[in-house]
């Protein structure tokens, strides 16, 4: 395939990115030092991102005046490659660093061990045992990484299973879809809200989602199975909930539906009668009050059908929200031309952690998309909504949006409360 | 008020059909047709993906304000064409329901007005107070009325094939025809079509060969009643427990032994695991022998895990491909973002009837962003299809037609094309 296409995949790990710059070191490798911080014999307890990142962070200086480049490997170890030039900043800096980890028996201990805490290199001198250290660590990173994967069959199952149960069968699907048609589902109905959210974390209500909870619904209805195990039973399951949920907000019964909502539906439903009758029984008035959400496998798996169903909902006045994408999905889609109204991101530590490379992706993919359209969903903490808010995202929903809220609710009281106390 | 065509009834005898009550009603006005005008909607000439019936019903529905509320009338005729007759009802509120019908087929080329702004193939307008216009429009009508027969026995015997295509596939008989199919012998229902490197006035060069099961003879083996087709989810489900028991039939090949690479369909999810890994054992070196098809809604479903398939696959020297395109939906994603070894595009026979300038030029230039060497043109089943494919730059064609010439050049006489 064309060559443009290496940078797409998987991102590069620092490893390999060490071992590239290692490569490209060669030709002008005179007058250059490198310095490889062990942080990997410090205790767990001490090697945690937040540590590593404290000491990584004490390099900033240097490397933005381009006097060095720093890369961290996944055993937390530091590379700092550098210009001799500056030998003396950085010895005080890792001087710096080691104070960092000074309760840590790889330094309160240095005398009853043999462990350095650094060792230097002269790029002239010694390159071809940095290179052979390198490239050790490159491939000893490409190997584990292959073991994770070869791991993720049978150890993610068995984790999967101690945390969510038996993998739902097509028996117990079977099973579940008949009891769901005469069950009462209104009391596993949810809302969360989608808000803008401010500098001072304060909430705006946008709309909220109405949702069945699978959670509940497990708990109540199959407790000890994961009914989301298998993806495609999951997604024929969501079939019979759409309809529920339509019928629910027909007759209105239980579940309250004041302000904007939004609710998730395949487009298979939307082009059922189901939603016709839905449609029927909607006030026109209240459509542009209505979002409605689409998975993005079922988009993708019938793309005239979700074009078809998408002109047909936004020409009678609803809105129409991408739901469950991820970053790689978005840089993969032509956003504009698939015209829908909103889009949800899902939240991942991963964003973060995926430093710069990734940073960059996401930049490009808001500036596509728009921040007025793009939601940032699944926000579990405040992290979550730092960061979203430092690249610009403003839309956010998740437990704690949640919290934000019901924080903002007491404070308004507590306002109102004095404010009469002072009327008095 | 409304008054509606019957052919939806489907058992319309012929002077009840829809056609013949639009040519009652037109002898009726046909001395007094002041203030009347017609609409004809050609929704026969849609992309066969967009004339499904409930997109066809949806349209309909568009209708039903100004039916309500106007003298206006709609027929349903029996090759899917809507016409409407109105009387005395301002032009533009008639054009703004056409225009919304319109734009449910926004991505269809039919509904594209060309520069002029003057041919509108969506929708037809006649003057019936005019007797050029009237004659004109009875015309067309009466020769669709004399078709509609000819289609009416065509629909039936399509009717009757699809009651034969069995019950649909519930979730209630789901886990019996998958421990069927666990059981059942499917080793010899394997075949292959060859994918060819084609140049324009040269032989071919075999890419690869794809090994396959089709559903539809192991749907005749482990369920001929049933139509497996009938929910994606479903059926989906059902290829998994399939990858499997092909990886278990190829993990007895000696790969040694095999001269030209094959290439495989797999889920994901059958990628990542244990009996993918055993077959793994059993191609040995031979990795650059096997292709690995994926298909485009297993990439959306968890693009994550494709990422990771297909970069444990391609480390160990396997090439991937993603299947499951088809030329519109290029114009929505990136294909290169896949960093796939190949894309597999399937030709249908509209692609050839668009012959816009606009058209191919936007196909070019996205083979060529795609890499030309990764892409194949699949479901090619005559030469015209291998030449519109040569003309917009691809080289690797696969299907009937290319399955002909394979054997063709394989039996020593090499065909130019």
């Amino acid at each position: 395939m064309a060559e443009s296409n290496g940078n797409q995949r998987n991102l590069p790990s620092q490893e390999n990115l060490l071992l590239d710059y290692i490569h490209r070191l060669e030709g002008h490798k005179k007058g250059r030092r490198v310095v490889h911080i062990h942080l990997s014999e410090l205790r767990p307890f001490n090697r945690r991102d937040q540590h590593i990142r404290m000491a990584a962070n004490n390099f900033d200086a240097l490397i933005a005046d381009l006097h060095g480049q720093l890369f961290t490997m996944k055993n937390s170890d530091i590379f700092f490659i550098f210009k001799e030039a500056v030998l003396g900043d950085v010895e005080t800096l890792v001087q710096k660093v080691k104070f960092l980890f000074d309760d840590d028996p790889l330094i309160a201990d240095a005398d009853k061990h043999n462990l350095p805490f650094a060792t230097w290199y002269n790029a002239d001198d010694d390159f071809e045992s940095i290179l052979n250290l390198v490239q050790s660590i490159a491939q000893a990173e490409k190997k584990r990484q292959s073991v994770v994967r070869a791991r993720m069959d049978a150890r993610a199952a068995l984790k999967a299973k101690q945390q969510q149960g038996e993998p739902m069968t097509p028996d117990v699907l079977s099973r579940l879809e008949s009891a769901l048609s005469r069950a009462d589902l209104s009391n596993l109905v949810r809302r969360q809200f989608i808000c803008n959210v401010d500098s001072k974390m304060v909430p705006e209500q946008l709309f909220s989602e109405l949702f069945i909870s699978i959670k509940d619904l497990r708990e109540t209805m199959l407790p000890g199975v994961n009914v989301t195990a298998n993806r495609w039973l999951f997604q024929h399951l969501t079939e019979t909930l759409d309809k529920r949920m339509l019928s629910m907000l027909t007759k209105n019964d239980g579940v309250s539906i004041s302000g904007d909502i939004s609710f998730n539906v395949n487009i298979a439903t939307l082009l059922s009668q189901e939603f016709q009758i839905y449609d029927d029984n909607v006030a026109a008035s209240r459509r542009g009050t209505m979002i409605i959400e689409l998975q993005k496998e079922d988009i993708f798996s019938n793309l005239p059908s979700y074009l078809f169903a998408r002109e047909m909902v936004q020409d009678k006045g609803y809105r129409v929200c991408m739901d469950g994408m991820t970053l790689d999905t978005l840089a993969m889609i032509n956003f504009g031309r698939l015209g829908a109204d909103l889009c949800k991101l899902i939240w991942h530590p991963d964003l973060v952690d995926g430093g710069e490379v990734v940073h960059q992706m996401l930049r490009g993919v808001i500036e596509k998309i728009k921040p007025e359209k793009l939601i940032l969903c699944r926000c579990d903490n405040r992290e979550a909504i730092d960061f979203g808010r430092s690249l610009g995202i403003n839309l956010f929903q998740g437990r704690y949006v949640e919290n934000l809220i019901a924080e903002d609710g007491r404070r308004r009281e507590l306002l109102r409360l004095k404010r009469r106390i002072e009327r008095n | 008020m409304a008054e509606w065509g019957t052919a939806s009834t489907g058992m319309a005898s012929a002077s009840s059909s829809s056609e013949n009550l639009l040519i009652g009603r037109l002898k009726r006005i046909e001395n007094n047709a002041s203030g009347y005008f017609a609409i004809h909607i050609h929704l026969s000439q849609l992309r066969k993906g967009n004339r499904q019936s409930h997109f066809i019903q949806i349209a309909t529905r568009t209708f039903d304000t100004l039916i309500e509320s106007h003298d206006a009338s709609l027929f349903e005729m029996t090759n899917l064409d809507l016409v409407l007759v109105c009387r005395n009802i301002d032009v533009d509120d008639v054009d703004k329901v056409i225009d919304k019908v319109r734009g449910l087929f926004s991505e269809d080329p039919l509904t594209e007005i060309d520069e002029s702004g003057f041919e509108d193939n969506f929708a037809t307008w006649y003057d019936l107070s005019n007797s050029e216009d009237f004659a004109s429009f009875f015309s067309v009508i009466a020769d669709l009325s004399l078709e509609a027969d000819r289609l009416q026995a065509e629909m039936e015997s399509q009717r009757d094939r699809e009651k034969a295509a069995g019950e649909p596939l519930v979730s209630a008989n789901l886990s019996e025809i998958n421990r069927k199919l666990m059981r059942s012998r499917i080793a010899d229902l394997l075949q292959h079509q060859t994918c060819l490197l084609v140049r324009s006035g040269g032989a071919g060069e075999v890419v690869f060969r794809e090994h396959f099961v089709s559903m539809g003879q192991v749907r005749e083996r482990i369920a001929p009643d049933k139509n497996l087709f009938a929910s994606p989810w479903l059926f989906q489900y059902l290829t998994e427990t399939l990858d499997r028991r092909i990886l278990s039939v190829l993990s007895e090949w000696e790969f040694d032994e095999v001269e030209e690479p094959i290439s495989l369909n797999m889920n994901v999810s059958t990628i990542l695991s244990r009996d993918f890994q055993a077959f793994h054992k059993a191609v040995g070196d031979h990795t650059d022998k096997v292709v690995v098809e994926m298909h485009i809604v297993d990439v959306f479903a968890d693009t994550k895990n494709y990422g990771y398939a297909r970069d444990s696959l391609q480390e160990r020297g396997y090439r991937v491909l993603v299947d499951g395109l088809d030329p519109m939906s290029l114009q929505f994603f990136d294909v290169s973002k896949f960093a796939a070894d190949f894309v597999k595009i399937g030709w249908n026979q509209s692609l050839q009837e668009e012959d816009g300038k606009g058209q191919l030029e936007e196909m070019k230039e996205i083979i060529l962003s795609a890499g030309r060497e990764s892409v194949i043109l699949g479901r090619v089943d005559t030469e015209k299809a291998v030449k519109w494919g040569l003309g917009i730059g691809v080289s690797r064609f696969q299907g009937f037609f290319i399955d002909r010439l394979a054997e063709v050049a394989g039996g020593g006489r090499k065909k130019a094309l």
